[in-house]
């Protein structure tokens, strides 16, 4: 029954043991062993894809048996209810799904601590009902932009100044997990022999008696020093280092890229996107690709594409998740190029509605502002709210509006480079593009980080 | 001290959708949802429940609710890609179903953090089988072919790797019971 079950949940099943599996599951048994199966599926997936998961507090004292939930609110009357705009609703599944997330990098689990002495000393703006309470509990906490707090905490002589908008959980009484917000730490000197410590999802400090604050942001945690020391190490423990008074430290969150093709290899190898965690689309370059000066030579003669109509539903999906998207090429025209070149482009439908025709939805990198033959890096930038720009080099050369939903993209996607022929655009004075690297994010990257590319 | 409904809310919801989640995963993997896709349904789940939390009643267990929404998202998904077992199911299996998911939402919390802890230590060989298989998505012909072993060999690994996680968390469990 157990291997019937992972046959089903890997997908290698066939119909006859589906239809078994399914005259299996009128017995209770067998349902609550496919459920244990299936739950230790996804607890092993997301084990694997680094979500660190630390049990909720509340939990532990609720019992173990409670298979209910009870919020402290009453019913209300539905016809009444409030209307959540669909931001906010937005804004709170994400923040569901990455409260989770929030906690990657960090030891599985703590011990569990004695509860922590809170005083609130100040506050400005609206704070989470039984802030205090919580915050001592070991409940994740989290207010908005506009709030901000000031909380002492003993038996230490030490007060925490958190602006908004924050996250954080004081998981035990010398340990603050932050995941976002700016936090200003004051600490009298420490006993011998104890420690206090502030951990981001980039970064762990560990204090010796010090005043600092830290910064974390989606990407980063930056660390200043007014006095005294604090140790620094990124969450994955490298780049240790001993901050002093006047000092400052910060992770550098590189993004990661959707794709990458560096186009620095050899043979068909060269057409292929190097760290894609799925099945990802591969050139085919006709005539043969040209490479040069260890980049992949592309004239407007050569038809260089993934696949037409070929469905991507895993690429896709991580491009509906609504958080923008970005294509990056690094090349160096042959001749300097007219304006407006088109260098790159992604191409997909977005279906209107069932009853229109599907929208085709070209994304496309264009070489703009300096004809050059140097090496450059064009970025196309797409947001979630419809704005299009396009960056040479870091710099925002363009700014237009693309106003399309991103999470009804088709799962047919195609990547095109260098095409002005087939896009019905003059081909003269064109000699030949060298791409070096192509770039695909699913999210919008902001300036600091194309220029890191 | 200032504290807004929508606070109240968000704070309400959370603490009610987090110990759920692993088992709504649970039973839209069980239906026969593809892993990659089931992420996105969770999401979609936790967004439709969020609007719909005034219409929840707190005296009744809030992972049956959930279910109910769940299933309407299954409804619709299925219509775009077909998932493998739910059209197979008369109401009797569905409601043992069910009954199993909101049976294991007690203890779903518990079992992911034993289920990181149990990965972390798995030996490389064994680690590097099961992250291909479940982190990348790899089917077992290709992983198969890039560890140069039989389909048959990755099959009995993953078993058997599947087998001594399973141990292991069970394991875990009691243990964390005991204490």
């Amino acid at each position: 029954m157990r291997s019937r079950c992972e046959d089903h949940l890997d997908n290698s099943a066939s119909a006859t043991e589906r239809r078994k599996l399914a005259a299996d599951l009128h017995n209770a048994q067998a349902a609550r062993e496919l459920i244990r199966a299936a739950a230790d599926t996804w607890s092993l997936h997301q084990a694997l894809r680094g979500q660190a998961h630390l049990k909720p507090r509340t939990r532990r004292a609720a019992g173990r048996n409670a298979t209910t939930h009870a919020p402290r609110r009453g019913r209300r009357d539905c016809r009444r209810r409030r209307r959540t705009p669909l931001v906010l609703g937005l804004s709170l599944a994400a923040a569901a799904a990455t409260v989770l997330a929030l906690l990657l990098g960090v030891p599985a689990r703590d011990p569990a601590p004695a509860p922590a002495e809170v005083r609130l000393l100040d506050q400005r703006g609206p704070l989470p009902t039984g802030f205090a309470r919580d915050l001592a509990a070991g409940r994740p906490l989290a207010f908005g932009a506009g709030s901000s707090c000031v909380f002492g905490l003993g038996p230490i002589d030490g007060r925490v100044t958190v602006t908004g908008p924050a996250r954080f959980t004081l998981v035990a009484p010398a340990r603050l997990r932050c995941s976002r917000g700016v936090f200003g730490i004051e600490l009298a000197e420490l006993e011998a022999g104890t420690t206090w410590e502030l951990t981001t999802p980039h970064a762990s400090c560990r204090v010796l008696g010090t005043r600092f604050t830290v910064r974390v942001g989606q990407q980063a945690t930056e660390l200043q020093v007014a006095s005294g020391r604090v140790a620094f190490a990124a969450a994955d423990g490298s780049g240790a280092q001993m901050v002093g008074a006047g000092g400052s430290a910060s992770t550098s969150g590189a993004p990661q890229a959707l794709l990458h093709y560096p186009f620095d290899a050899t043979g068909a190898a060269v057409l292929r996107s190097r760290n894609a965690g799925f099945p990802a689309p591969s050139f085919v370059c006709d005539p043969p690709p040209q490479t040069r000066d260890g980049g992949l030579v592309v004239t407007p003669d050569d038809h260089c594409t993934t696949p037409v109509r070929q469905r991507w539903p895993e690429l896709a999906a991580r491009l509906r998740r609504g958080r923008g998207l970005t294509l990056a090429a690094r090349i160096r025209c042959l001749d300097p190029p007219p304006p407006n070149t088109l260098v790159a482009e992604l191409f997909a439908i977005i279906p209107d509605n069932p009853d229109a025709s599907p929208t085709p939805f070209p994304i496309q990198v264009r070489y703009r502002e300096t004809p050059d033959t140097r090496t450059h890096v064009f970025a196309v930038v797409w947001t979630v709210d419809g704005a299009l720009m396009l960056y040479r080099d870091g710099k925002q050369i363009y700014r237009g509006e693309k106003p399309y939903q991103l999470d009804r993209l088709s799962d047919e996607l195609q990547l095109k480079l260098f095409m002005p022929r087939r896009h019905h655009e003059p081909a003269e004075g064109l000699s030949g593009i060298v791409f070096h690297d192509l770039w695909l994010f699913d999210r919008a990257l902001d300036a600091d980080e194309l220029a890191g590319l | 001290m200032q504290s807004t409904p929508a606070n109240d809310d968000q704070q309400d919801f959370l603490r009610a959708w987090l110990p759920a989640q692993t088992a709504v995963a649970a039973w839209l993997l069980a239906h026969g949802v593809a892993r990659q896709d089931a992420e996105d349904l969770v999401q979609e789940v936790a967004l439709a429940a969020h609007r719909a939390f005034d219409c929840y009643d707190p005296r009744r267990p809030f992972v049956a609710w959930v279910l109910g929404i769940a299933r309407h998202k299954l409804a619709d998904h299925h219509r775009a890609r077909p998932v493998t077992l739910w059209p197979l199911l008369d109401d009797e299996a569905r409601a043992q179903v069910d009954r199993a998911a909101c049976e294991l939402a007690g203890e779903c919390d518990d079992r992911l953090w034993a289920m990181q802890e149990c990965v972390r230590g798995l030996d490389d060989p064994a680690r590097s089988i099961v992250h291909r298989f479940y982190a990348q998505g790899h089917g077992v012909h290709r992983i198969a072919e890039a560890l140069r072993m039989s389909v048959n060999n990755v099959k009995v690994r993953l078993h058997r790797i599947r087998k001594r996680l399973r141990r292991c968390v069970e394991l875990r469990l009691a243990a964390e019971t005991r204490r």
